[in-house]
């Protein structure tokens, strides 16, 4: 009596997960195996013998110590200022902590090579690695600040209250209850921090400071998808894997930190006293350094350039052409992290985990990587493909489907599976029953998905530069390009915009991170 | 007559065994209440009859279809059978009609008078079409619940602790309203609850499940006079076990010697008796009974309760509720005597 049209139930533990879903999430999983898969081709390919050659080189050994100095210096800097700002603003009487807050946050609404621009364009004397280290940390430092300022908010103010009781002064009890609790959110914010200094590439290249990824795409203008450019980059991810690794393994336990805050009572401020003006010259310094300068500088180039560097002749194509890549990638990345995002909320194992795990490495990995791995894969396998917008929204895809699937993830577990049920009892196909019920609902976290993943796009600019068809100008492209030629006039307006799309995105990360802290 | 019927249904999760080896049958237009602990398989069984999960090893056939058998199972959305969910679970992106209108065809002629026509069966004016869940009280949204659930005329309507969200006062109301429109219609129905007496008066059939297993199915009164083990027994209601010699129909115990529902079985056995057969007479009244002393009564309005500890045998106090007009002073001796007859259990 049993037709043999019953499906087989799947061997995936928690739930059946319909072929629908099931193969799109495993294709994307496979895609994003790709730039790891380059890596492995390269050093097949090329063999042991010449990847050694390529890169036991003066040349390899100097940027090697360049890029390390530079991670070396950078990361404890950026720390230090960031642990030290969201102290003051979180648990002292710092005034105006709220504004200071905010601007402890902001420099990530200017992208680093608009930071650098701001410098160099203010000194021109500002060139090698200590502009380096400055611009960087002036950059970068908010991605520390963001995650220990959320984690002192959620600080249970008890323990400190109960080190005071066994006679701890308030410096000690800083060093031995608050900052071991700070260990992660700093770990994961330096992992953090690290990878972007790792990956950028137009910061570098204004202040005159080499590292591997400047190199690399040297390399790769001068000679193509050569196998000196490939073999660098090999080093390259094998510097960033350990970051990864280690800022997933940071970011899962301050998952887990976060779970049951409860309802702890908001901690008072410490009395700064005579310590206070020091304090405000500090976050007056930290926020002089990492927003005023770059807004300062803007707006001056934009007085001096006028009306006249306003052309909608250059900027309307740059806008459109920003827009619409923006479009493309936010669209194609947020329809990419679907499957994945309902398999790991509805079905989670470790099977699941693994292919999850495939999908959020790439956005880690420098655009250069990534760029350099689907030159290689379009010229051998899919040589129609090569330098087209399919080949360029590929690359958004593994650079921002990370944020996409974190953003959609969280909508979709907010949806009961109760719901989905009910739908499939009143005869909607699993499919169906994700698509008007469980999607549906969570259209505000897809949307969410599509505006980080389109505002990534909007401001990237290393694989863009390498991988956009000819003819292609976006925002970031045409800023590059007058800024190449010393014309900081006339590139203050794409700056401008580019600052002016990213400050939403900015805002919602800061406020996201004070509402799940509960404030 | 057999309309569902369920034999050695399994189903783990990983290790975990979940489910083992349920069998059960149910009437045509009759109510079974599966009843159990929390992480006793009741949800589960469920969930394999609705077809949102596929079961180990087993069969489930409706009404002549087999809707699962070995590892197959027929996925939910071709099974007809209605789902009403824990806090009724109502589509929020969609208003009170649409949620009806869920399982209807887009297309269907009269489909906005069937719409009313349902609103109306769970007694819902035609003022909250309109109105989204989040505007709906908790009985509301169950009433919409059981509407949409209805809408496709299931073979089967299932529900899973669909009362549990709601208030003490209105669960009783809203499961007199859920029994008769399931009447109403004719539907053969199964809920699933941790609540004995929702079990109790919702049901033609009650099943009682342990551990992942089925421990005793059938009609309530007879689950709760004649329960198969002190799980079941306590499970139901206030229960007291004692330790027996049975002879010819009649125990010896600690209440003395009182008549038994198995006159065949005789030696060693476990009694239940339900505090509701007790009889408290003063002390030396006719000798008939066990001697025992009041320990505490709790007044609480037309009836008392008298907390009761027997002179003779060292088992733990108990509670006999008894009129306050005729109730015992604390500290007074007095004598307990059954009515009726002790169960024996099993084994």
């Amino acid at each position: 009596m049993l037709s043999n049209a019953l499906p087989r139930p799947g061997r995936l533990p928690a739930l059946r997960v319909p072929a629908a879903i099931l193969v799109p999430a495993l294709a994307v999983s496979a895609f994003s195996l790709v730039p790891l898969a380059f890596v492995a081709w390269v050093g097949v390919e090329t063999g042991a013998g010449e990847v050694a050659r390529l890169l036991l080189r003066p040349r390899i050994f100097e940027l090697l110590a360049n890029t390390l100095l530079l991670l070396a210096l950078t990361i404890p800097l950026a720390a230090a200022i960031a642990v030290a700002l969201a102290w003051l603003t979180e648990r002292s009487d710092l005034p105006g902590a709220r504004l200071w807050a905010a601007l402890g946050a902001a420099p990530l609404a200017v992208p680093a090579f608009v930071h650098s621009y701001a410098w160099v364009s203010l000194l021109p004397a500002m060139h090698g690695f200590w502009a380096a280290v400055l611009v960087s940390t002036a950059a970068y430092f908010p991605f520390v600040y963001l995650p220990v300022a959320a984690a002192l908010r959620r600080l249970d103010p008890a323990m400190e209250d109960a080190a005071a009781s066994l006679g701890l002064a308030p410096g000690e009890r800083f060093l031995r209850v608050v900052l071991p609790q700070l260990r992660l959110p700093i770990a994961a914010g330096s992992l953090l921090v690290g990878l972007h200094l790792l990956a950028e590439y137009g910061l570098y290249v204004l202040v005159r400071f080499d590292t591997f990824t400047t190199a690399i795409f040297d390399q790769f203008q001068s000679a193509y998808s050569g196998p000196a450019a490939n073999a660098m980059a090999i080093v390259l991810v094998v510097l960033c894997l350990p970051l990864i690794a280690g800022e997933s393994v940071a970011r899962g336990h301050e998952r887990y930190a976060r779970v049951g805050s409860g309802a702890a009572r908001m901690a008072s401020g410490a009395r700064l006293g005579r310590a206070a003006p020091a304090a405000l010259a500090f976050a007056g310094l930290v926020a002089l350094v990492g927003v005023g300068v770059p807004l300062a500088t803007l707006l001056r180039w934009l007085a001096i350039g006028g009306t006249k560097v306003w052309q909608l002749a250059d900027i309307g194509p740059a806008v459109a052409g920003t827009a619409w890549l923006a479009f493309l990638g936010g669209a194609a990345t947020t329809l990419a992290a679907v499957p994945m995002a309902w398999i790991s909320v509805r079905s989670p194992g470790r099977l699941q985990r693994f292919l999850e795990g495939c999908q959020y490495y790439t956005g880690s990995l420098p655009g250069v990587v990534v760029a350099l791995a689907l030159v290689a894969a379009t010229v051998r396998v899919a040589m129609p493909l090569y330098q087209t917008e399919a080949t360029l929204v590929a690359a958004y895809l593994l650079l921002f489907l990370s944020r996409a699937l974190a953003s959609l993830r969280a909508s979709v577990a907010q949806v009961p599976v109760d719901l989905e049920w009910t739908a499939a009892s009143l005869g909607r196909t699993p499919v169906q029953s994700i698509a008007q019920v469980t999607l549906r609902i969570a259209a505000p976290g897809a949307a969410a998905a599509f505006a980080l993943s389109a505002l990534g796009v909007a401001n990237e600019l290393t694989a863009t530069l390498l991988l956009a068809p000819n003819g292609t100008v976006t925002l970031a492209t045409e800023f590059w390009a007058l800024t190449g030629e010393i014309d900081y006039a006339a590139a203050a307006p794409y700056a401008f915009l580019m600052v002016a799309l990213s400050v939403p995105m900015t805002a919602i990360i800061h406020f996201q991170s004070r509402r799940i802290a509960g404030r | 007559m057999t309309f569902l019927d369920i034999e050695g249904l399994s189903k783990s999760y990983g290790m975990v065994g979940a489910l083992s080896d349920v069998s059960l049958r149910v009437a045509r237009g009759s109510r079974t209440a599966i009843v159990g602990p929390s992480g006793s398989g009741k949800t589960t069984l469920l969930r394999l009859v609705a077809g949102f999960e596929a079961q180990d090893s087993g069969r489930i056939v409706l009404d002549g279809t087999v809707l699962a058998a070995g590892r197959d199972a027929m996925p939910a959305h071709l099974r007809n059978i209605g789902f009403v969910p824990q806090d009724g679970a109502l589509f929020p992106h969609l208003d009170v009609a649409e949620n009806v209108g869920f399982g209807l065809p887009r297309e269907m002629t009269g489909r906005a008078a069937r719409i009313d026509a349902l609103l109306d069966l769970v007694e819902l004016g035609p003022a909250l079409r309109a109105r989204r869940p989040h505007e709906l009280s908790g009985g509301q949204q169950q009433r919409v619940a059981l509407a949409r659930a209805l809408a496709r005329e299931p073979r089967l309507m299932l529900l899973d602790e669909p009362f549990s969200a709601l208030d003490t006062g209105l669960r009783a109301a809203m499961r007199k309203a859920v029994a008769g429109v399931l009447a109403k219609v004719g539907a053969t129905a199964i809920l699933v609850t941790h609540d004995q007496t929702e079990a109790l008066s919702f049901a033609d059939q009650v099943a009682v499940m342990r551990g992942g297993r089925l421990v005793q199915a059938g009609a309530p009164d007879e689950l709760y006079r004649r329960p198969a083990d002190r799980g079941v027994a306590t499970f139901l209601g206030d229960a007291i076990v004692l330790d027996a010699e049975l002879e010819a129909g009649i125990a010896r115990c600690a209440l003395g010697r009182v008549p038994v529902d198995d006159a065949a079985r005789s030696g060693k056995a476990a009694i239940v008796v339900r505090p509701e057969q007790l009889r408290i007479a003063p002390a030396g009244a006719d000798g008939s009974g066990a001697a025992a002393r009041v320990v505490g009564v709790e007044f609480s309005g037309p009836a008392s309760t008298v907390w009761l500890a027997l002179s003779d045998a060292a088992l733990p106090e108990f509670a006999v509720s008894c009129a306050s007009s005729e109730c015992p002073k604390a500290g007074r001796d007095v004598r307990v005597r059954m009515e009726g007859m002790a169960h024996v259990l099993r084994g």
